[in-house]
């Protein structure tokens, strides 16, 4: 045992496991919401635990080893989604119209926004998920996937501004639908 | 949420689509079992690259091939090395001759001349 874990020179097995259990649910959903596949998802968690287990440390503390997962998660969606062309090939406009009504109590309203956060280009999409799923601060987001803080900013707000247009446009079509029935 | 601060619904609704997921079960175990497995294989290299006359991708028969290669073309080079050297032998003798059939004409011209004015003189 002592000879494998001097072999490999990683993360030390007992603490392994831990670290598993501990960010699993974190790794696996950045995939997810990238790559919109649970397979496929889970299979770029693996790869990116196996990283850690092979990675010789070096982390100053646990909130630095959580955001080093973190990026890591994030570029191998974006290779995944690179490699296995899962990239949407519509922009955000391209996407037809849901068919139904989003009020917030709409349990469809969440399956919608997914999908049309999928139409977003790549980094707009993870700077998406970084913000609404991590909670990140935009300078944690450009230091998590290496860009500018005002690219982070202007992605989101344009994001956000294209996501609502295409919601009211679609609140405005259903209304008009009922005024006519 | 602080950026901005206040959330408006359509930022709440895409917390909500976008919140955590769990992993399908068995996850931790498939992961745990894969880093095993990872393990395995890189101490299986690591053994590998400290046996290379032993490593299955290369046969016997190519390392012998190898061998002979390296031999054949040191005993030539060796050869050409024992060729270069002789030649140099050869050239540094034949300047030796030259230099010393040099020396010898020049003592035969200074006779001739001498023994000319000398029979100059006579008369």
């Amino acid at each position: 045992m002592e000879r494998h874990q001097a072999e490999r020179d990683g993360v030390p097995d007992s603490d392994f496991a831990s670290l598993v259990r501990e960010h699993q649910t974190m790794v696996f959903s950045i995939a997810l919401h990238y790559l919109g596949d649970r397979s496929v998802a889970e299979e770029v968690a693996q790869e990116v635990f196996l990283q850690l287990y092979r990675h010789s440390g070096g982390w100053d503390s646990p909130e630095h080893r959580t955001a080093w997962l973190r990026r890591v998660a994030c570029h191998r969606a974006i290779d995944c989604a690179r490699s296995r062309r899962l990239e949407p090939r519509l922009g955000l406009e391209g996407l037809p119209e849901p068919a139904a009504v989003p009020v917030s109590t709409d349990p469809l309203l969440g399956a919608r926004l997914r999908k049309l956060i999928d139409g977003l280009g790549e980094k707009a999409r993870m700077v998406m998920i970084l913000r609404f799923q991590e909670e990140l601060e935009p300078e944690e987001i450009a230091r998590t996937l290496e860009i500018p803080v005002n690219t982070v900013k202007s992605h989101l707000q344009r994001s956000l501004a294209l996501l609502r247009e295409k919601l009211g446009r679609l609140n405005e079509r259903v209304e008009s639908a009922g005024e006519r029935r | 949420m602080k950026y901005g601060e206040e959330s408006n619904p359509l930022e709440r609704e895409l917390r909500a689509a976008l919140g955590r997921e769990a992993p399908p079960p068995g996850f931790t175990e498939r992961v745990l079992r894969a880093a095993a497995d990872d393990r395995e294989r890189r101490l299986a290299a690591s053994a590998r690259r400290w046996n290379w006359f032993e490593w299955p991708r290369v046969p016997r028969a190519a390392w012998a091939g190898a061998l002979c290669a390296v031999l054949i073309t040191g005993v030539w080079m060796e050869r050409e090395h024992q060729r270069q050297v002789e030649g140099e032998q050869a050239k540094e003798r034949l300047m030796l001759a030259l230099r010393v059939t040099g020396t010898q004409l020049n003592q035969v011209r200074r006779l001739v001349r001498e023994t000319g004015v000398n029979a100059d003189l006579a008369r």
